[in-house]
Parts: C-alpha cells; structure tokens; sequence
C-alpha cells in the first residue's frame, strides 16, 4: 500500500545504524567496508524498505538520521555522491539499488539476487545466486552421498591435487583454485577418507579446520574431491547449499545395506542449474 | 581403503574380498550380507556397487529360492594361501573378472557348489536340540531292534582262534551223524 500510514507502519520492521561495518556478501570480492546497515526483519520485502526509507526522508520528516533531521538527510558519507530524490537508494524493475555505503541484512531469500550495494570504496556488490541440491524419499540410516560428476557417471575423485601434508595437519592445501560453486563448509574426501572442513580460504587454496586432523601422510599423487553431501542421514531429506557459478552434473548415490531395510543401491546423474536440483531415491527392497 | 566385516575384508583398492586366516567355508547368504554393509560404508559408498544379489524369494512356509550373488567389475573372493580345500556353498557365486568370482591363492583348492534350483528352507520356533531330540523319539523302535542285532552279533566269535573249536564240532556232529547211519 502506498500510504503515508502503511509506510510509518514498518518502522518495526526495517532498523538503520549508522557506523563502520566490514561484510564479505560472498561473492567472491571478500569483505568490504561499509558505513552503516539497513536490518529488514518481519517478512519485510525490498520494496517495503525502500518506502519506509523514503518515508523516513520525506519532507515533513521528524525523524533524526546521524544527527540530521530526515527532512535534511541526503547521503551517508560526504564524500558520496548524493541521489537527493531517494538518499537510501532507487528501486527499479524489482531491484533496490542500495545508495552507497550501505549493508543490507535481513534479505528474504526469494529476493535474494533483488539487490545491489556500494561498497565504501565505491565498488558495486552484486549478490551472489545461491543453489540447492536436495535430495528426498530418505530414512534414516541411509547413507547419501553427492559428489561432482567426472563426466563419464562417476565421481571425479581426483578434483584436487594436494600440497603434500603431514599425518596430524588440521589444514590441507590444493594445487588448483578452490572452485567458486564448494560449500563454505562441509565435507572433504581426502585419500578416500572422510573429514569436515569448518571453512576454506580461496587465496591460499586451502580447506582449513580439517577433522578429525589427517590420519596420515598426504603426497601429490592423492585423490582430493569435496562432495555436497556426504552422511548417513537420520531424516528424510538431505540437501547443500553453495554459490552458483555455472551448470555442472552430480551423481547421486544412496545406500543401506542394514539388516532391517537395505535397499539396492540408488545411483543417478543429476543437472545443477543456477536453480540447484532435487531428486527423490528410489527405494527397491534389496535381498 | 577396506572395510572388515568378520570374516571378510574387502580392499576397495584391488577389488578383492579377503577372508580371515581359517575360515575355509562360505555361505553366499552370509557374503551378501557382507557386500552390502561394505557398499553401505564410509569407506565403500564413494565406490562402485561390490556384487548384486537375486533369488530368495517365498516358495511357501519356510522355503525359499536359493541366493544368486553375481561380483561386479574386477571384484573377487579371495581365500588365504595354504594347503586346504576351500568351499563356497549356500547359493551361487558367480560374476567376477572373466567370470572366475575366485581369486588365485595359492596352495588352495576352491570348491565352488552350484545349483540350478537351489532353494534355502528355514525352521522358526524351534531350536537344533528340540529338532534332534523329536528325530531321536521318531527313531526309537528302529533304534531298539538295531540294539537287540548289535547284541546279538556281538556274541558271535570273532577271534579265528576259535574257528578249529567249531570245525571239531562240526566234525563230531557228522561223525554221529554217519555212526547212526
């Protein structure tokens, strides 16, 4: 509703700050310093935001933003250039182009790609798509495994090449560039064996916080590769998150061989797409 | 990279399914079993399927079609070298690298047991000793008269001492025999 009244009304659900915040929206560029935050809580969409901010610097404004009467509030930082006619920023074919300076939280993950910022050094700050991959028709104890497609339907094991590590390393370094679509954290198949990697930091190529810690001496000629999903499951569904970057087959494989419910191995190949994919095992009793 | 479920071993790296030193039988029902926690693992679901099963299916109370268990790709059974005659039974093993499902060990003869129609029958409710003791009461007329011949034959001479004894007897009976005559 474009109302005076319904703009007032979403005071509770967007929050301004003020002041230095560094964030990293994770779309490769690493952190970046901004000078203040625009919070969107409640279901708040883009399009309410806007409203309420230019509500907040309409003319018969009472409200005090940095010390400035909103009436008077034209730009964050003087060194900016000033948009007098929406100071927060534009809204246009369903995109709010954030005015300088300015981090957003609080996005809903439908508008997820619906906005851009400018970062303090001027630079503009696209969000990055992200991209699920689901896979359902699960009971618990199934074991899941997902892992990057080599082309020919099997899993391409030897996606990295290792820097050579020493048993007990609680990090592991990689010759190639840690491509842009791996999970933040998750799952790394090193020599075969299972670890968890808490993050990994794209300049160095390396996936730290490995555990349990390297159980053995890591050489060159090892097979490296970091699978989306990797568990026994104890629910119905499993699914990973990650960065889209560009299309790229997985193969899928589900299994339990326990005495009470063991099912013939469920095997596919699925596309991922900037929309992520989803696939629901098949469940054939196995003898 | 293995995984051991007792008593086998499966080396995901040379294909092969090892057997713990001293088992010399295996059942298929058993080695599929194995085959499928193995293909369940950590270690074995970044890996290819090990071996397929078939069969087993009712055929009424307790009876069932024998398990067919076919190996995948290179995989092999692989008993330990030494002078022993090896058996796998249960079912049918087949499958495996030119279709030989056992590997070479040396020293060791491996008997794989086929059957076209194999079927597995299974008992509920009751245990061996109860099977063996009602075997047993079926068995007890037979088992008396097959007592009674045992001692009967027992008291038979058995030593060839005695044999020149009873060949006199023999003699004087037909001595009498001719006198009376």
């Amino acid at each position: 509703l474009l109302t005076e009244a319904h703009a007032a009304a979403l005071s509770s659900k967007v929050t301004v700050t003020f002041g230095d915040t560094t964030q990293d929206l994770g779309n490769g560029n690493g952190s970046k310093l901004y000078k203040g935050t625009i919070a969107l809580s409640g279901g708040c969409t883009l399009q309410e935001a806007y409203q309420y901010l230019q509500y907040l610097t309409r003319e018969s404004s009472s409200a005090t933003l940095n010390s400035i009467p909103g009436w008077r509030y034209r730009v964050l930082n003087s060194a900016y250039t000033e948009i007098p006619s929406a100071p927060f920023g534009t809204f246009a074919g369903g995109t709010f182009f954030v005015a300088q300076g300015w981090w957003l939280t609080g996005v809903l993950v439908a508008e997820s790609t619906k906005y851009q910022l400018i970062a303090h050094d001027g630079t503009t700050q696209v969000p990055p798509t992200f991209a699920t991959i689901s896979v359902g028709n699960l009971v618990s104890g199934d074991r899941v495994l997902v892992a990057r497609d080599d082309g020919t339907g099997n899993i391409l094991k030897d996606e990295y090449t290792p820097v050579a590590a020493s048993s007990g390393a609680t990090s592991l370094q990689v010759v190639e560039s840690i491509k842009a679509d791996t999970p933040a954290s998750g799952v790394i198949r090193i020599k075969g064996k299972r670890y968890t990697y808490a993050s990994y930091t794209a300049g160095t190529k390396t996936f730290n916080t490995l555990s349990p810690a390297l159980v053995e001496n890591i050489v060159a000629g090892d097979d490296v590769f970091v699978p989306y999903v990797d568990v026994a499951t104890t629910t119905t569904s499993e699914s990973a998150s990650f960065t889209y970057s560009s299309n790229f087959n997985c193969r899928v494989d589900v299994r339990n061989g326990s005495g009470v419910s063991p099912i013939i191995p469920f095997t596919t190949t699925i596309s991922v797409t900037s929309a992520g994919a989803s696939v629901n095992a098949s469940r054939n009793l196995d003898v | 990279m293995s995984y051991y479920v007792a008593p086998f071993t499966f080396d995901f790296q040379t294909s092969l399914i090892g057997l713990d030193s001293g088992v010399v039988d295996v059942d298929c029902n058993v080695l599929y079993d194995a085959i499928k926690l193995a293909q369940w693992s950590e270690e074995g679901i970044i890996y290819d399927r090990i071996g397929k099963g078939s069969g087993l299916n009712d055929l009424g109370p307790g009876v069932q079609v024998g398990i067919t268990v076919e190996l995948l790709g290179s995989w092999q059974l692989k008993f330990p070298a030494g002078n022993y005659v090896a058996r796998v039974a249960g079912g049918n093993l087949i499958g495996g690298p030119g279709g030989d499902p056992i590997a070479y060990s040396a020293g060791v003869q491996a008997l794989l047991i086929q059957s076209a129609n194999s079927t597995v029958v299974t008992t509920s409710g009751t245990s061996a000793e109860d099977l063996a003791i009602a075997v047993r009461a079926e068995l007890t007329p037979e088992l008396t008269e097959v007592g009674q011949i045992k001692a009967k034959t027992d008291n038979l001479p058995a030593s060839p001492a005695s044999q020149p004894k009873v060949q006199e007897a023999v003699d004087a009976a037909k001595l009498a025999v001719a006198l009376s005559a």
